[in-house]
């Protein structure tokens, strides 16, 4: 397996760090981001995403056991899982929900739970540390917008997982990762339906698109409260 | 086409093992009804392949062809609406993997592996929607399967972007269906030998 062994950090997890090292270039990310309650908790989340980076992922490993990046895109991964976890319980004990929508938000945001103790389960096996649970806020307004807003989550939750797919050693840490991002294609094509869109929304290149890592967290940003 | 029971196929849902255990002993068991061995002249001919990289694009370059034959034979059905619309996309989705793929299986210094000529039990809408999930249910759980064995960055890359439409595909033809989208928390995998083994039936030659 030789998932780019010389770079185990890649492109968009590089710009992050850069970001969490560089307080100016932070500063102004994250006050194009929004209130600075959300930049701290921002900063502690980009802290959490790089903890344990450092490069032990170049040794040349024939058979590679999860390693730093690897436990950087599960922390990663886990941060993504606690948003929509959080989403689905906000949105089912919202009460706007009923009927299938209902059914369905709460099947997903049960398959998210599993998600999140599957991941924080891993990160903890490898000795490090999860990353700590945001808190979220979610603009709420009725069913037909909390299915838009699913749809949007959960298109850019498949998305990230395929955007990080590629950057991971292990081989149990990929079939992890690749076990979670259907699923999550699954929950978006859903919603998309349920939506009116079509489920599959790559035009006609067949092809999914992925996101990556930095890309990602900054359009999540809005959703964590402090 | 009309004498080939669709039963096997069908009683996936209905029984508490595994979908994945249930999906090869019904597909198992189609194949028995349709004289073919459990390890046919097609699955041999696959694993005389030169192995790695290449042997798995090939096979996941199989299962595409597999599945564009099976649109579009179901678009000679007479489908109607959102059906109908579902199945022209996802042909022409399928069609794009096909390309993708025998450049990939060309790029790994491979020969891709030929069409092989396919029939489906499928009869109407209904038949096909039954079938059709049951197929793309088991595309996603053997990319997932040989996703992990890729070696180059590439190659994983593109099976990812295809799986992804895979399991949308999947969920897509299970809600025609009435069935739930995501029916786990984990998609379950199956090895490469399995699948082609649960395929066979459909492979004619």
């Amino acid at each position: 397996m030789e998932h780019s062994q010389s770079e185990p950090s890649a492109a968009g997890a590089g710009a992050m760090e850069r970001l969490a090292r560089d307080d100016s270039s932070r500063k102004r990310f994250l006050k194009m981001a929004g209130t600075t309650a959300a930049a701290g908790a921002f900063a502690a989340l980009l802290a959490a995403c790089g903890e344990g980076d450092e490069e032990k992922a170049e040794v040349d490993d024939a058979a590679p056991s999860a390693q730093a990046g690897d436990f950087k895109i599960l922390n990663y991964a886990l941060m993504l899982e606690y948003l929509e976890s959080d989403f689905y319980e906000k949105v089912v004990s919202s009460g706007m929900l009923s009927g299938a929508a209902l059914d369905m938000a709460k099947t997903f945001g049960e398959h998210e739970n599993e998600h999140v103790a599957t991941l924080e389960t891993a990160v903890k096996e490898g000795g490090e540390k999860p990353v700590a649970r945001p808190r979220t806020k979610f603009p709420l307004e009725g069913e037909k917008q909390i299915l838009g807003l699913a749809a949007q989550v959960e298109n850019l939750g498949a998305a990230a997982y395929l955007g990080a797919a590629g950057l991971i050693q292990s081989e149990d840490v990929l079939g992890t990762a690749l076990s979670i991002h259907s699923i999550e294609a699954r929950h978006a094509a859903a919603l998309n339906i349920a939506t009116g869109k079509e489920p599959v929304p790559f035009g006609d290149t067949g092809l999914a698109v992925p996101a990556e890592m930095d890309a990602v967290l900054e359009m999540v940003k809005p959703f964590i409260a402090s | 086409m009309t004498d080939r029971p669709l039963q096997p196929m069908r009683a996936i849902e209905v029984h508490g093992m595994t979908r994945s255990a249930f999906i090869l002993r019904g597909a198992l068991g189609a194949g028995a009804l349709y004289g073919a061995g459990a390890a046919g002249p097609f699955v041999r001919r696959a694993f005389a392949q030169e192995g790695g990289d290449a042997e798995i694009l090939n096979f996941a370059l199989m299962l595409q062809y597999l599945e564009e034959e099976f649109y579009s034979q179901a678009l000679g059905l007479g489908l109607a609406g959102d059906v109908k619309k579902l199945a022209t996309a996802f042909r022409g989705h399928e069609q794009a993997h096909i390309e993708t793929l025998t450049k990939a299986v060309t790029g790994a210094g491979a020969t891709p592996v030929k069409k092989p000529t396919f029939e489906f039990p499928i009869e109407d809408q209904g038949s096909f929607v039954t079938l059709g999930m049951t197929l793309e249910d088991t595309g996603v759980m053997a990319f997932n399967g040989a996703g992990p064995m890729l070696t180059t960055e590439e190659a994983l890359a593109g099976a990812g972007m295809i799986v992804q439409v895979e399991a949308r595909h999947a969920a897509a033809l299970r809600l025609a269906a009435m069935e739930e989208p995501a029916p786990n928390a984990f998609e379950e995998t199956i090895e490469m030998k399995d699948v082609l083994e649960a395929v066979e039936p459909f492979i004619q030659t």
